[in-house]
């Protein structure tokens, strides 16, 4: 277990986190809500998307990892959303409220170029 | 005067011929006689003293001219002036030259027998002032025909001359006022209208006929030519007399009014300004006002409010898709929160407990206000610049044909399609979901059957102006027409069916943010939307999309979004036969291999056949016989990993008491109806990959 290496979690909703803590340990990776030393991956709430261009450079300047950014704001099924993702920097993004599968999917594929 | 000589004249005569004759005392009675008329003549000359009449008796024999003590005082000479001849009379005169010589040659033409007797006017100066006189004179002739004596009266004319020249003054003046006041109107742009009512006389001033449209030239003697041929809107016509008649029965004094003109057949606002004059009794004897033009001021009135209207249309969106922003953030981390437990829930829950079925429909309900939230987040604005090249043509095409399948026979569509390859920037999802939700709303407008019109083209804007939503500037188009031949939307509330949750359907039919998503979409293009909609023809929305260029250079970026397939066999079951074409073309264009089948249980007899043969399933849930749960049921029973993407019209729109929630959980994906092909893609391309 947790072999997979270590991910942080920036999300102020704690059911969302205790969630996502719950799904990626359950994955095998180890999970952190706060300044983990190097993760592979960092995972990120847009609370609006207006900003989320300024969270991203907030966030780039303190980790290297990758980033998947979540919202409740993103909306599902949208062909844009790639185009959404690929203009923040991203290779994903993933619309609130989403499944473990699609979690996991979105995790996979942010981390692809890494592993 | 005369006379009065020729008395004395007769009196000495007869002295003279009796004086011999009579006695003493006879003498002394003619003495008194004498006196008396010596005191006739004195009363006579006090008279002529206190009179203001002057008169002169010149004895031309003589030159023994005398001056009435009124006449000198006239002509400025003290009293009791005396003059050795007419000559040193006229030496102590300063008369104008052209007056005197005017003055001579009338005298000489009387003295000549030519006039009966001379009336004429000269000036004077009398202590340093000019004074008017009027002298009227005859000339007393002898037997032989020449004048012995030159006898007249002379008048003061100045205060009357004075008195003329006020009046002739105060008529020039009044004459000016009257210019001044056509000047004034002129300048002011104004007409004017006065009715004398006793007489029911009526003047219109020409401006205000050139201002309603009338030939120049036209007249109107009364009222009644007026109240015939006056070109007033009728309805403010009527409001505009019954007020006059209200202000002619009472007391007031003015009356104020906007009202409208048919000016060649054109509306023209003008600002009526009345005022009534009454005589003793209270009773308006006249009537007069002014017309202007005030058309201009009106339009830039009605524009300005039409500006504020939108203005404030435009914030209160805004403030509801910021809301609606705020609260889908919020509601989804709820949701996120219930499905997510949920899903651990369910997988620890014995596989057909009453447990597991009530988790079930806890994330049915979940799943429900999801799609709900996601229709609340196409009309917020996201602005995270999901952008891509967006063939417009294609996807009308697509949503039409989507929507368009299942609709009764009682309706017409008619589908014209010109932009070609025109683009424009955005997401191809969201252009479906306005074209859907317009065709779908034109298609729920005429319950009873109609015409559905839809025009794509592009148009060139050539300066900027204002839509019912939002603004159009100068630029080229991509101009998308819906129009409807339904009962039309009441004036009343065509400014709120933009408004999220507004909704004139029946409650559980419509969930009101149609038109809100289709706003929210259009505006976060860039592009606006006119609304027309009358009783008689129906509704009409015009979507203006900024158009970017052409999608065939772009298109391929556009196609990259959407997962192709590689082969894979699809079963997809719709009981509607034209969906089942529909999602077949569209899937062999992507790259997959579908087979369609309109009966669930032909489909079920397919897969038993062969579990293998096929990758994926599409299916719907509402069919006859064996609804889309059922189907999955069984179809899972027989390979338990089949990926699955179920489209039910169920999420969201409908009540839902029809479908079934274990369908929808036991589908890998659910999409909501009208499908678009970007999404059935997107959806098979994610199950697929699982």
């Amino acid at each position: 277990m947790n072999l997979k290496g270590l991910i942080v979690i920036r999300d102020e909703d704690v059911q969302i986190r205790e969630l996502l803590e719950c799904w990626l340990g359950e994955a095998g990776y180890t999970v952190s809500g706060s300044e983990g030393k190097s993760p592979c991956l960092v995972i990120a709430d847009v609370p609006n998307p207006r900003r989320a261009q300024a969270l991203m450079e907030s966030l780039q300047q303190v980790y290297a990892a990758p980033i998947l950014l979540l919202s409740g704001r993103f909306r599902r099924g949208l062909a844009g959303s790639a185009e959404a993702a690929r203009r923040l920097g991203v290779k994903r993004v993933l619309p609130k409220p989403f499944t473990r599968d699609e979690l996991l999917s979105a995790v996979a594929a942010s981390l692809d170029d890494e592993h | 005067m005369t006379s009065l000589w020729v008395v004395l004249l007769a009196v000495c005569l007869l002295v003279f011929v009796l004086g011999g004759l009579l006695t003493l005392r006879r003498q002394r009675a003619l003495l008194a006689e004498l006196k008396q008329i010596k005191e006739a003549e004195q009363r006579y000359a006090l008279v002529m003293d206190a009179s203001d009449d002057a008169f002169w008796d010149w004895r031309v024999a003589a030159d023994d001219l005398y001056l009435s003590p009124r006449l000198l005082d006239l002509l400025g000479f003290a009293a009791g002036t005396k003059f050795a001849g007419r000559a040193a009379l006229f030496k102590s005169l300063t008369i104008p030259p052209e007056d005197r010589e005017a003055l001579d040659r009338a005298v000489a033409d009387h003295f000549a027998g030519n006039t009966p007797r001379v009336e004429i006017e000269f000036r004077v100066l009398v202590h340093g002032e000019e004074r008017s006189m009027q002298a009227i004179g005859r000339a007393t002739r002898n037997a032989e025909g020449e004048v012995v004596r030159w006898i007249g009266v002379m008048r003061d004319f100045t205060a009357r001359r004075c008195a003329e020249k006020a009046l002739r003054e105060s008529q020039s003046a009044l004459l000016d006022s009257d210019q001044r006041y056509e000047l004034a109107m002129a300048a002011s742009e104004s007409g004017y209208w006065d009715w004398h009512v006793p007489t029911n006389r009526y003047f219109v001033s020409p401006r205000a006929f050139e201002l309603n449209g009338y030939p120049a030239g036209t007249t109107w003697v009364n009222r009644d030519e007026y109240r015939a041929a006056i070109n007033m809107h009728p309805e403010d016509s009527a409001r505009w007399e019954a007020a006059r008649e209200a202000l002619f029965a009472g007391t007031g004094e003015r009356l104020a009014m906007e009202v409208r003109y048919i000016v060649r057949g054109e509306t023209r606002w003008h600002s009526l300004r009345g005022i009534c004059r009454r005589d003793d009794t209270g009773k308006v004897i006249r009537w007069t006002g002014s017309t202007t033009d005030v058309t201009e001021r009106k339009l830039a009135e009605q524009a300005l409010s039409e500006s504020e209207r939108r203005l404030r249309q435009a914030q209160r969106l805004e403030a509801m898709g910021t809301l609606a922003g705020g609260i889908a953030h919020d509601f989804n981390n709820i949701l996120g929160a219930v499905l997510g437990y949920g899903e651990m829930a369910l997988r620890d829950a014995p596989k057909g407990s009453r447990l597991a079925r009530d988790v079930e429909s806890i994330m049915i309900a979940g799943e429900r206000g999801r799609a709900l939230v996601d229709r609340v987040l196409a009309f917020s604005r996201n602005a995270v610049g999901e952008r891509v090249p967006v063939h417009i043509e294609k996807i009308v095409q697509e949503a039409l044909g989507l929507v368009t399948a299942k609709v009764s026979p009682a309706v017409t569509v008619h589908a014209d399609l010109r932009a070609g390859t025109a683009a424009i920037l955005g997401d191809p999802t969201q252009v479906h979901q306005v074209v859907a939700n317009l065709a779908t709303n034109a298609l729920q407008a005429m319950p009873s059957g109609g015409t559905l019109r839809v025009k794509l083209g592009l148009e060139r804007v050539e300066a900027y102006r204002s839509a019912t939503i939002g603004g159009i500037a100068a630029g080229e188009y991509l101009v998308l027409t819906v129009a409807d031949s339904g009962e039309g939307i009441s004036p009343d509330i065509i400014e709120r069916i933009f408004d999220p949750f507004f909704t004139t359907k029946e409650v559980g039919t419509g969930t009101g943010l149609g038109l809100a998503l289709v706003h929210g979409i259009v505006t976060e293009l860039g592009g606006a939307i006119d609304v027309t909609s009358s009783p008689d023809t129906g509704t009409t929305f015009v979507v203006y999309l900024p158009r970017s260029g052409e999608a065939s250079g772009v298109a391929d970026s556009a196609e990259q979004a959407i997962p192709r397939g590689d082969g894979q066999r699809v079963l997809i079951v719709d009981d509607e036969e034209p969906l089942v074409s529909l999602a077949t073309r569209t899937l062999e264009e992507l790259g997959y291999a579908p087979v369609g089948f309109t009966s669930s249980s032909d489909a079920l007899a397919a897969f038993r056949a062969d579990p293998q043969r096929f990758d994926a399933l599409v299916t719907d849930e509402r069919m006859p016989g064996m609804s889309g749960s059922a189907l999955i049921r069984e179809v899972r029973d027989l390979r338990g990993s089949m990926p699955v993407v179920l489209m039910s019209g169920f999420l969201g729109a409908r009540g839902g008491t029809a479908e079934s929630p274990q369908a929808a959980i036991a589908a890998d994906e659910i999409l909501q109806k009208p499908v678009s092909a970007r999404d059935l893609a997107m959806s098979l391309a994610r199950v697929l990959r699982a």
